[in-house]
């Protein structure tokens, strides 16, 4: 099979063989690092959920507090900036009915982006209106392929995409491998979400929330697994003349490569302390989804202050401090500039440190060397393959 | 040209090594416009004192006095400056200048925070990080990197003029342009090169060039100064708006001592880097008990070692 796409000359992706990368990324960084600088707020007017996913990592978290009310949440956006982009969370947001969203986006349309993350399963065609009109057609969901986290049967969720789809609504899909799926040949992931035309993330367990309940070791893939499978995903995906679907991270590292921009979406961006917060139904804000549990990490709360005011709390100022204490091996790595360190929540739920590295550093590097190595071996243009791709997860 | 204009000398905060020495006084619209006219090109900065503390309507009437100009705004970025956004964008070219030190850790979140909405807006936001000897190291690079974090568009470093601070010592600063310059962050170097050759806010240097015709400040009461650390001293004034021309010639007696610095400088300085420091800083050179602009920057072995480091 041969690529219909060739690399440009003169954008010959290699960080560790050639300086011409490292100079794009360099100007990126001193130009002013971030890509768009829009926050983006994990918005959480419930933490219930319908469901018990054996990694969920709001835990038992999800008891604590009772849901947010349509006035809490206008006080809140209230005080975000323009253009913020709203992802409505959990717990499973659905719990709250489409009249809950469409009071909070009332007047609101024009400020900020809307989406939803949902596990699809209580939502129908009543729907689709909230989505195509209200986000615009952003919806994520969750699934796993072969045996699944998630008490969620393939058909039943099938099915629900296909309700979306046939309304025009093309959910991405977040997908964690683990111990149960890890056995699984790449092959039959990848015709699974191409088949359905879904473009999806591939994320890994982390060691917090039920995960922990669960029994961490039983549940994440051995060593090198994932590695392996998203190594082999990216070729499958970038050696298809017909994939019209995205695979994260691959397509986010393939990005970094062509362009040198930074990466800033998880569990690359050191930087995402400065664009992601998450906001639970009481107001209290955390660095992300995944801090619920750990109280020394909250923010603040935005019924109570303003948002400006965040940016003063010592776990602010400590997450803004990470790149610089990361050890200095992370510092000196090739990679550094995409991965800086990778998630610190994931740092954090490992070793109980956020100025560790990502406990995945070996299984990313290995990925990153992969992808440079791949591109490296290609001989022409993929820059706009790539571009229609994203143009197309900008509408999802 | 790059003329200053002190549109007030009243700030919200009080930082330690600030240069000014009165905190009173805006800018009369009259002085506003006799600026105008003795100085009919160049870029305008406004400056102070916290510049956006005048208010909105005022700026308004400053900016339609110097009509065309390219105008740039240096502010603390502590002020509520997200009403400025629409003037930014119509009169600054969609950009502002701010500035950080230890003085301000305090209120950093504020600052990190109003860095953010404007880079959102669209607003390029370049920051002036002025280093102290109780800025360590790593504080500079945390600094730096969470400014970048929250949008900001780049940077600039300069060191303490020492007015109200001892000087950085000069061994720290050589190291930390050296250091930044090479560090594996990437922090640095091309924008810090770059400056290197344009202007004082990077190494302090280019400093015979700003005297001779780079720069001028103008007080809120229309006395004339170099930079705005004589103009916050009030020491050295070179004329006052309403009395005297402030053209660059040699006939000009306000002149004369700058052209006589730059002889000097040339016989005294090495001619490699003498083009690319100019003699250094003048202010540098005055407050740091030489009271003399005539002689080289106290700091000229350190930008040699840096020269040398960055060639």
């Amino acid at each position: 099979m041969e690529r219909r796409l060739v690399l440009r000359a003169d954008v010959i992706p290699t960080v560790t063989g050639s300086a011409i990368p490292t100079v794009i990324a360099r100007a990126t960084v001193i130009a002013g690092g971030r890509d768009g600088n829009r926050l983006v707020v994990i918005f959480k007017p419930t933490t219930r959920c319908n469901i018990k996913c054996l990694h969920c990592y709001v835990g038992d978290m999800r008891n604590v507090y009772t849901d947010m009310s349509v006035e809490g949440a206008h006080q809140i956006l209230e005080k975000l900036p323009v253009k913020t982009e709203i992802i409505f969370h959990g717990g499973e947001p659905s719990l709250m009915g489409t009249d809950f969203y469409n009071r909070v986006t009332q007047g609101f349309e024009g400020k900020f982006n809307f989406s939803m993350q949902t596990n699809l399963t209580l939502m129908d065609e009543q729907w689709v209106p909230l989505i195509e009109n209200t986000l615009k057609r952003r919806l994520s969901t969750s699934f796993d392929f072969g045996e699944s986290l998630r008490p969620i049967e393939a058909s039943d969720w099938i099915n629900k995409i296909n309700v979306f789809k046939r309304n025009g609504i093309t959910p991405y899909v977040v997908s964690i491998f683990w111990k149960g799926n890890q056995h699984m040949a790449p092959g039959e992931i990848f015709s699974f979400f191409s088949n359905l035309d879904l473009s999806f993330r591939l994320n890994y367990v982390e060691n917090i929330g039920y995960a922990v309940d669960s029994g961490f070791p039983a549940l994440r893939h051995d060593a090198g697994r994932y590695a392996s499978c998203l190594k082999s995903l990216f070729d499958r995906w970038f050696m298809s003349p017909d994939a019209n679907i995205i695979i994260d991270p691959c397509c986010e590292i393939l990005t970094f490569f062509l362009a040198g921009s930074s990466v800033t979406k998880c569990p690359f961006s050191s930087k995402c302390y400065a664009n992601i917060i998450s906001v639970n139904p009481n107001g209290d804000v955390f660095p992300c989804g995944g801090f619920d549990s750990f109280p020394g990490f909250r923010y603040g709360n935005l019924l109570k202050q303003n948002y400006s005011d965040i940016f003063s709390a010592p776990s602010y100022i400590e997450a803004g401090c990470r790149r610089i204490n990361l050890p200095s091996q992370c510092q000196e790595c090739p990679y550094f500039h995409i991965c800086e360190g990778g998630c610190r929540l994931e740092a954090y739920s490992y070793y109980g440190d956020i100025n560790r590295e990502t406990s995945m550093c070996g299984e990313y590097k290995e990925i990153f060397s992969h992808i440079e190595n791949r591109l490296g071996e290609e001989k022409g243009d993929v820059s706009d393959w790539l571009s229609s791709l994203t143009a197309k997860r900008r509408t999802q | 040209m790059s003329i200053y204009l002190k549109v007030t000398n009243r700030c919200n905060i009080r930082c330690p090594h600030c240069f000014i020495s009165d905190y009173s006084g805006d800018m009369p619209l009259d002085v506003v416009q006799k600026t105008a006219e003795r100085f009919p090109s160049g870029n305008v900065i406004f400056h102070g004192g916290e510049p956006t503390l005048i208010g909105i309507e005022k700026t308004r009437e400053i900016i339609s006095v110097f009509g065309k100009r390219d105008l740039i705004m240096q502010t603390n970025l502590l002020t509520d400056i997200i009403p400025w956004v629409p003037l930014l964008k119509e009169h600054f070219s969609s950009s502002i200048g701010t500035s950080f030190d230890t003085g301000r850790v305090p209120h950093i979140g504020r600052w990190l925070s109003n860095v953010l909405f404007l880079s959102g807006e669209g607003i390029k936001v370049t920051a002036t990080i002025t280093v102290t000897d109780e800025m360590a190291e790593k504080a500079l690079y945390k600094y730096i990197s969470m400014f970048q974090d929250h949008g900001g568009f780049g940077f600039y470093i300069q060191f303490v003029t020492p007015i109200k601070t001892s000087p950085v010592n000069m061994e720290t600063y050589s190291r930390i342009y050296k250091n930044l310059y090479s560090h594996p962050m990437n922090l640095t170097s091309k924008r810090l090169c770059g400056s290197v050759h344009t202007g004082c806010a990077s190494l302090g240097v280019n400093g015979g060039n700003c005297a001779k015709n780079g720069v001028r400040t103008v007080d809120s009461d229309g006395t004339v100064y170099i930079c705005p650390d004589f103009a916050g001293q009030k020491i050295f004034p070179i004329g006052n708006i309403f009395d005297n021309a402030f053209d660059d010639s040699i006939e000009n007696p306000n002149n004369s001592i700058f052209y006589e610095r730059e002889k000097n400088m040339i016989i005294a300085c090495d001619e490699e880097c003498w083009r690319l420091c100019n003699g250094g800083c003048v202010s540098f050179t005055y407050f740091s008990g030489k009271n003399t602009f005539l002689d080289r920057d106290p700091f000229c072995s350190a930008y040699k070692e840096f020269f040398a480091h960055a060639s």
